[in-house]
């Protein structure tokens, strides 16, 4: 049976998924719009989109640590910590990743 | 207005395949939330696992497409990560190891590192799959030379250096798996190449110990030496390696008291006997000593099914002192028949967990010949890299000895199967032992490290 601190962190690492791939979405809209973005704008909307991608997998790493946990009971210790952080790590990439972009499509709606 | 470049006409589409399956991916979570059946959830997990592979491949090639990362990138990756490494940024670390290797993906030092990082992150199915790769890209051989001695006088170009004890366990392996029918009978004739070098160097006076092999000398062995010939199955059991039975809550009790204890029957039959056959079968022992032993480290090989389940299961038996410590290194050593082993010194852990698995009635000085444990351990002022990588020096050898002369000693007998758990930093070292002369008789043990050092350093303040 999972814990009420697994099922939380499993929908959040959910959620997070979700919002970034809205993300994601709004970054290749802003790149079709553009015929041709120059530099450096095309290279921060790249790294960006790179860096939600990279996110998008750490969280989903994440949700697979800690359905390893829940299956391993007491000795999940360590895939619960591991997916934890996993999670973490995979937001903060998406934000990096998200903030970046919307500079660029700032820049761009306002052109 | 600016012409699209060719890199973006490419990686733009690539992206959005990712994003595709990326979005497929949460769907396979979706459903795999909704499974009950254990077996079903964990064909399940391991389908995400795959999935999260892919993805990695994927995104790692529209980087290289996009110019986001490049060969010249990869040295410096590979030193942040460990920097990061060594810092305790497993994750961190992870993350520059692939960037790496998404620059660079022949760079062996990030790949080798990387599986140090995955399996400090517990994530023993990508290690397992990265160390199967570095096994087969560093010693593999083609399917033709493993299925008969094919002796074409080739080289590897390779530096190669050999002890005598090395050439000795080779042959005698060698002539196990023909005797055995598990290589063909023609790499008999390997097994006399090795003879003849033992015998040449025999002869040799001031012999300089880890001789350097000429070119002439490694062609007759015709690309084999430091190869994996043969490698057993090694498979995971289907029911315990560890011996459920053991009080672990009273070991850990103990082990916390004490820091230094041993136990019988660490092992289940069938575990302690899967483990020599794979040991016994397996050309993995590509490490040497002068001092007459030859190991194999999780990377030469070592890793297989069978010791990811070992590993795993005594994680979940001592979650106690092995919490936050996952394996940074572990080894198998094969000795001759008789010697003095290791001299003094400390393992780059926090905690050990050392055992025999040779059969007792192998041993022929019952009583001895297991290890010698002493209460003090490396005194903090001191460069550990020296102690320990140079721990055959003399004069290293004097400053520990010194160190040791006030020092408690325990000695632990050998006995096949018997655990000796410790802190890593403790001194120890291998008692003298004799044992009955042959392949199938040689003392053998294995070692666990876990954790890291500077953790077992704030544990003892």
């Amino acid at each position: 049976m999972k814990s009420p601190t697994q099922g939380a962190l499993q929908q959040n690492a959910m959620a997070i998924q979700q919002n970034a791939m809205s993300v994601q979405q709004g970054a290749f809209a802003a790149q079709q719009g553009a015929t041709a973005l120059a530099e450096p704008e095309r290279r921060v909307l790249q790294q960006g989109v790179h860096a939600v991608q990279q996110g998008i997998v750490a969280a989903q790493q994440g949700a697979v640590a800690i359905q390893q946990a829940a299956m391993a009971g007491d000795g999940g210790e360590p895939a619960l910590k591991q997916g934890t952080v996993a999670i973490h790590h995979g937001e903060l990439a998406i934000k990096a990743g998200a903030e970046a972009i919307e500079k660029i499509r700032a820049g761009l709606a306002s052109e | 207005m600016n012409m699209r470049t060719s890199h973006e006409i490419v990686a733009l589409p690539m992206r959005e395949a990712v994003a595709k399956m990326q979005a497929s991916a949460m769907d396979l979570q979706v459903a795999c939330l909704g499974i009950e059946d254990k077996a079903a959830q964990r064909h399940a997990l391991q389908a995400q696992l795959s999935a999260i592979a892919l993805q990695r491949t994927a995104i790692e090639a529209a980087a290289i497409a996009e110019g986001l990362v490049s060969p010249e990138h990869a040295e410096r990756q590979k030193s942040e990560g460990d920097a990061l490494l060594e810092s305790g940024d497993t994750l961190g670390a992870i993350q520059r190891y692939r960037t790496s290797l998404a620059a660079r993906p022949d760079f062996a030092a990030a790949e080798h590192n990387l599986t140090i990082a995955l399996l400090q992150n517990y994530d023993e199915t990508e290690a397992g799959a990265r160390l199967e790769c570095l096994l087969e890209r560093e010693r593999g051989l083609s399917a033709g030379k493993r299925e008969r001695f094919v002796d074409d006088g080739s080289d590897t170009g390779e530096m190669i250096a050999v002890s005598p004890f090395k050439l000795l366990d080779t042959s005698e392996q060698i002539r196990h798996l023909v005797n055995s029918k598990k290589i063909d009978a023609s790499f008999g004739e390997l097994a006399c190449r090795y003879e003849e070098l033992l015998n040449d160097l025999a002869k040799r006076k001031n012999r300089a110990p880890y001789t350097q092999l000429t070119e002439s000398e490694r062609r007759r062995f015709s690309g084999y030496l430091d190869k994996c010939i043969y490698r057993g199955a090694g498979a995971a059991l289907d029911e315990p390696v560890i011996n459920p039975d053991l009080d672990f809550r009273a070991i850990e009790e103990e082990y916390n008291a004490t820091k230094m204890l041993y136990f019988e029957a660490l092992l289940t039959a069938p575990g302690i006997s899967a483990l020599r056959t794979y040991l016994r079968d397996s050309t993995i022992f590509f490490k040497h000593s002068e001092a007459r032993f030859v190991g194999s480290y999780l990377m030469d090989g070592l890793a297989c099914g069978l010791v990811f389940q070992l590993l795993r299961e005594i994680r979940a038996c001592l979650p106690r002192i092995l919490r936050d410590r996952p394996v940074n290194n572990m080894w198998a050593y094969r000795y001759d028949a008789a010697g003095s082993g290791v001299v003094p010194h400390n393992g780059d852990g926090s905690v050990t967990l050392n055992f025999w698995l040779t059969p007792d009635d192998c041993n022929l000085t019952s009583g001895a010949g297991g290890m010698v444990m002493y209460d003090k351990t490396h005194p903090p002022e001191w460069n550990w890299q020296v102690t320990n990588q140079y721990k055959d020096d003399t004069g290293v050898q004097e400053r520990v000895a010194a160190h040791l002369r006030d020092a408690k000693e325990t000695v632990i007998p050998y006995r096949e199967n018997r655990g000796v758990l410790f802190h890593s930093t403790l001194f120890h070292k291998t008692d003298p032992f004799r044992f009955k002369d042959g392949f199938p008789s040689r003392r053998a043990n294995i070692t666990i490290l876990f954790g890291r050092r500077n953790q077992e350093a704030a544990a003892l303040q």
